[in-house]
């Protein structure tokens, strides 16, 4: 019987080929694990190119042998809480999305900074409700911070958050992953299980 | 000099403060660059011990704004010996410097801008160069590059 609520996190650039090594890695977890494969998108489908980029990713993803359960949160990650078992694998695609949608949820309190401490913390302990009902939690972010972020009072605001949500999983995962062009480098591993660690394929 | 870089909002300065137990050092001070210019701390004959200058992309800017490329690399230069020289006359002096990457986002629509990335990327190698330690900082995890 595997222990819940291991955390592991991936993080790229735009094309990196951080969801298809996020989708791997949750794969072989599932195998390990002998759970369900579940993913959760926090894309919200405004138009019908969304709509056919959604459903175009479903399918690929179900393409393979194994199948996946897709859950579509935009907003709330606490919602899924109580929706998956002890030895399931949950793969949460991505974290930016899910701030740009709290965030620009309700414009009168966008520059409001107790709002954004209520995001920051809704956001973290969401995630935790996961983690802790599932065998491991990938969570998804982007390498959006290598540029000047001064330049508009709102890009500061976000930046700052998605810094600060970033660091705050990677300190809690037992793996952190950053892709570059398709190769995952990385930059933390501790303890042990994350499947058995032994014969994984990483 | 120790040239701490990475990301914004990466926790460099947190990774800094409990990299050097901040509180151990007799006289410590933490210059802002937005707060300050460049060659503002050295000229107040500190007696300090420990100097952090956080930022030194905003000081890149403003030599940027002002100078040919060629010119502010020459500057900084210059700025990071004089550094040099603080550290190396005084007893158990330590000056950290910190810079947030500018260098990877689209390219920018404005020509200043673009001219400040450039200046940054080169100034970043400067420092490197004349620093005896460098780490990289991503999300809170540090990463010796020197």
């Amino acid at each position: 019987m595997a222990e819940g609520g291991q955390l592991i996190f991936i993080s790229g650039g735009v094309r990196s080929g951080k969801s298809s090594f996020a989708e791997k890695t949750a794969m072989e977890l599932t195998k390990k694990t002998q759970g369900n494969l579940h993913y959760i998108a926090s894309g919200v489908a405004f138009d019908e190119e969304m709509k056919d980029r959604i459903k175009r990713h479903q399918q690929q993803r179900n393409e393979g042998k194994q199948q996946w359960v897709t859950w579509e949160e935009p907003y709330f990650l606490h919602n899924l809480s109580t929706v998956f078992q002890p030895n399931d694998i949950v793969l949460f695609d991505c974290l930016t999305n899910l701030l740009n949608n709290r965030l620009f949820q309700t414009e009168e309190r966008l520059m409001d900074s107790s709002f954004h401490e209520e995001i920051k913390k809704s956001i973290i302990e969401g995630l935790l409700s996961i983690q802790k009902n599932c065998h491991t939690l990938i969570v998804v972010s982007n390498e959006i911070l290598n540029e000047p972020i001064h330049t508009s009072d709102l890009v500061l605001v976000y930046a700052k958050l998605l810094g600060r949500l970033n660091q705050q999983v990677v300190a809690r995962a037992k793996e952190a992953y950053l892709v570059e062009a398709g190769i995952p480098i990385c930059m933390k591993r501790e303890d042990d299980d994350v499947a058995f660690r032994d014969g994984r394929s990483m | 000099m120790h040239f701490v870089m990475g990301g914004a909002c990466n926790g460099k300065a947190e990774w800094v403060r409990s990299h050097f137990c901040l509180g151990q050092y007799p006289h410590e001070s933490w210059i802002k660059a937005y707060e300050c210019s460049y060659y503002d701390w050295l000229s107040n004959d500190s007696t300090d011990s420990l100097v952090v200058v956080e930022g030194i992309e905003y000081w890149i800017r403003d030599l940027s704004l002002q100078h040919k490329s060629d010119k502010v690399r020459q500057i900084w230069k210059e700025t990071l010996l004089n550094w040099d020289r603080w550290e190396k006359d005084g007893c158990q002096r330590k000056l950290v410097i910190i810079g947030s990457d500018i260098t990877r986002g689209i390219v920018p629509v404005e020509k200043a801008d673009r001219k400040w990335r450039d200046d940054a990327g080169w100034t970043f190698q400067d420092t490197v160069q004349l620093c005896d330690r460098v780490d990289h900082i991503w999300y809170g995890i540090g990463q010796r590059m020197k």
